[in-house]
C-alpha cells in the first residue's frame, strides 16, 4: 500500500490535531502561503467534520458571550454592504424556523384568496393579521417576512459564499420589474388580476415592489399549501430564478431604451430613420400637431453657426 | 439543538452584519462549540478565550462560509478547533485571578442519537470501523483530544514512530475508504 506523501499527511495531521508545536506552525504558514495545502486542510476538515455531532455539548458561561458582545463592533466586518432595503428584514428572518415557513406560505395563500374576493386595499390590511396570529414571530409590516425568507432560503440553499452577489441585484431587479409588471402582461401575472391591483396602493412607499412580487406569486402557491420544508426551499428557488430571469429581461428593455434616448440626444444623426422620434410615434398612432418641421439640433459640443 | 437550515439562515443573515442573528447564532451553537473547544483544552478559561476568538472570527468571516463544502456548524466547528488546538499546542498562559479549572478526562467520544447522524457521518464511521479496533481508538481520541503524537504515544503505551506511521496507515485508508 502506498503512502500519504508529506504535504498530505501534514494536512491530514494537522486536522486530526496530532501535529506538535513545530510542525504545527510549519503547517500554518504552508497554509496561508499555499493554496494547495490550504484546500487540502479543508478537504481534511470536510471529511473529518461531522464527527464533531458525536461530541457532547457543554453549556458555557454567559459571560463569555458578554465578551464577545464587547468586541463585535471592534472587529471589520470584512463582508458588510450597504443594503437597506433587504437589511432591516434580514434581522426578522432568522426567527421564522422551517415550520413557520408553512405558516408563511399559508399566510401568502391565504391573502392570496382574501385578495381576490376582497378589494385590493383592504387585502393588504388583512394580510398582516395572519401570520403573527399563528404565533410565527413575524414582524407587523405588510408584506415584509415573505421576501426576507425567501432572500434567506435563496441564500440557503445556493452555493454561494458571497450572498452580496446574490441579494444585490434582487431588489434593483423587483424595483425594475413592478413598474413594469402593470403595464406589460408579464407571464407571471397572467392569472391573477387582483394581486396585480394590490400592488398601486403601495407603489409610494419605497418596500413595495418584494411584496408586490410575491402577491403576484403566491397564487402558484396556492396549489401547494403546505410544502415540507426542503420542497419549499426548491419552490422558492425557482421562483426566484424565474424572477432573475424575467428581472435582466427587463433590464435588457430599459437599457435598450436608454440607449436609444441616448442616441437621439447625442447621436441624432447615426439613428436609422425607422427609430426617429417623429416616425416611432406616427407608427404608434401618435397624432403629431402640425408643427413646423423639428429642425435637427446642432451637436452639443458645435461651435459653427448653421 | 437547531437545524443546519436555522443555521445556514442566521449564518447569511451575519454575513449582512446582522446583530441579533449573530446573537440567535451563538446562542444555537455555543454549547457545541464549547463541548468540542473544552475537549481539547480541558481548562474552562482557555477554552472562554478560545471561544471569543472562534465567535469573533465567525462573526467577521461568516460570508467565507461555503455551504457546498460544509455544513455550517461543521465549518464553526472547524474554526474553533483550530483555534483550539494552536492554544493546546502554544506555550499554556498561566492562570490569573481564578484558579483552572482542570477537567476530568473523558477520552471516549459521546454517542450521537440515530437521528442526528448525517450521510456524511455514516460514511466516515463506516470507513473508520473498518479499522483494527486499536486504531479506530487511536483515531478518535486524537481527534476529539486533540493529543500530539507524543501525547498519544505516552497514553497508548507504544512508540512514537510506530504510532505515527499506524496514524498515517489509518489516514490513508480513510481516504481511500472515502473516495471509493
Amino acid at each position: 500500500m502506498s503512502e500519504l506523501d508529506y504535504t498530505d499527511a501534514l494536512a491530514a495531521e494537522y486536522v486530526l490535531g496530532t501535529l506538535d508545536l513545530e510542525e504545527r506552525t510549519r503547517a500554518r504558514t504552508l497554509l496561508d502561503a499555499d493554496q494547495a495545502f490550504a484546500a487540502n486542510v479543508e478537504l481534511w476538515e470536510r471529511r473529518f467534520g461531522e464527527l464533531h455531532l458525536m461530541v457532547e455539548p457543554v453549556e458555557p458561561e454567559a459571560k463569555i458571550w458578554a465578551r464577545i458582545k464587547a468586541k463585535m463592533s471592534e472587529v471589520r466586518h470584512k463582508t458588510q454592504f450597504p443594503e437597506p432595503d433587504v437589511a432591516p428584514p434580514a434581522s426578522a428572518a432568522p426567527a421564522a424556523e422551517p415550520p413557520s415557513l408553512d405558516a408563511i406560505e399559508a399566510a401568502i395563500s391565504q391573502a392570496t384568496t382574501t385578495l381576490t374576493s376582497e378589494t385590493a386595499a383592504a387585502a393588504a390590511t388583512e394580510a398582516t393579521p395572519v401570520p403573527t396570529s399563528e404565533g410565527t414571530p413575524v414582524p407587523t409590516s405588510e408584506g415584509m417576512p415573505v421576501p426576507t425568507s425567501e432572500e434567506m432560503q435563496m441564500s440557503a440553499s445556493e452555493a454561494t459564499p458571497t450572498p452580496a452577489s446574490e441579494a444585490t441585484p434582487a431588489p434593483a431587479s423587483e424595483a425594475t420589474s413592478a413598474p413594469i409588471s402593470d403595464t406589460t402582461p408579464a407571464p407571471t401575472a397572467d392569472a391573477t388580476p387582483a394581486p396585480t391591483s394590490a400592488v398601486e396602493p403601495e407603489s409610494s412607499t419605497p418596500v413595495v415592489p418584494p411584496p408586490a412580487a410575491d402577491a403576484v406569486e403566491a397564487p402558484s402557491e396556492a396549489r401547494t399549501p403546505a410544502v415540507e420544508p426542503a420542497t419549499a426551499v426548491l419552490v422558492v428557488h425557482r421562483r426566484m430564478r424565474r424572477w432573475r430571469v424575467f428581472a435582466i429581461l427587463m433590464t435588457l428593455v430599459v437599457a435598450a431604451v436608454a440607449a436609444l434616448l441616448a442616441a437621439w440626444r447625442f447621436l441624432p444623426d447615426r439613428v436609422p430613420p425607422m427609430l426617429h422620434p417623429v416616425e416611432l410615434m406616427r407608427q404608434m398612432g401618435v397624432a403629431l400637431p402640425a408643427a413646423p418641421a423639428p429642425r435637427r439640433p446642432a451637436p452639443p459640443g458645435s461651435q459653427f453657426d448653421e | 439543538m437547531s437545524t443546519p437550515v436555522e443555521i445556514t439562515w442566521l449564518l447569511a443573515a451575519v454575513t449582512k452584519g446582522d446583530a441579533v442573528a449573530f446573537e440567535r447564532l451563538y446562542g444555537a451553537t455555543c454549547d457545541k462549540l464549547y463541548g468540542v473547544v473544552l475537549r481539547i483544552l480541558r481548562r474552562h478559561d482557555l477554552a472562554a478565550d478560545v471561544m471569543e476568538e472562534a465567535y469573533l472570527k465567525i462573526w467577521r468571516d461568516a460570508g467565507e462560509f461555503n455551504p457546498a463544502h460544509s455544513t455550517p456548524l461543521a465549518w464553526m466547528v472547524a474554526i474553533a478547533r483550530r483555534l483550539a488546538i494552536d492554544m493546546a499546542r502554544g506555550p499554556q498562559p498561566a492562570t490569573g485571578d481564578s484558579e483552572p479549572e482542570i477537567i476530568d478526562e473523558d477520552e471516549g467520544p459521546g454517542s450521537v442519537p440515530r437521528h442526528q447522524l448525517t450521510d456524511d457521518l455514516k460514511r466516515l464511521l463506516t470507513c473508520i470501523g473498518r479499522l483494527e479496533p486499536d486504531r479506530q481508538r487511536m483515531l478518535l481520541l486524537a481527534y476529539y483530544g486533540a493529543f500530539s503524537r507524543e501525547q498519544l504515544a505516552a497514553k497508548l503505551d507504544m512508540p512514537v514512530d510506530l504510532l505515527r506511521a499506524s496514524l498515517r496507515r489509518s489516514l490513508l485508508e480513510i481516504e481511500q475508504c472515502l473516495k471509493s
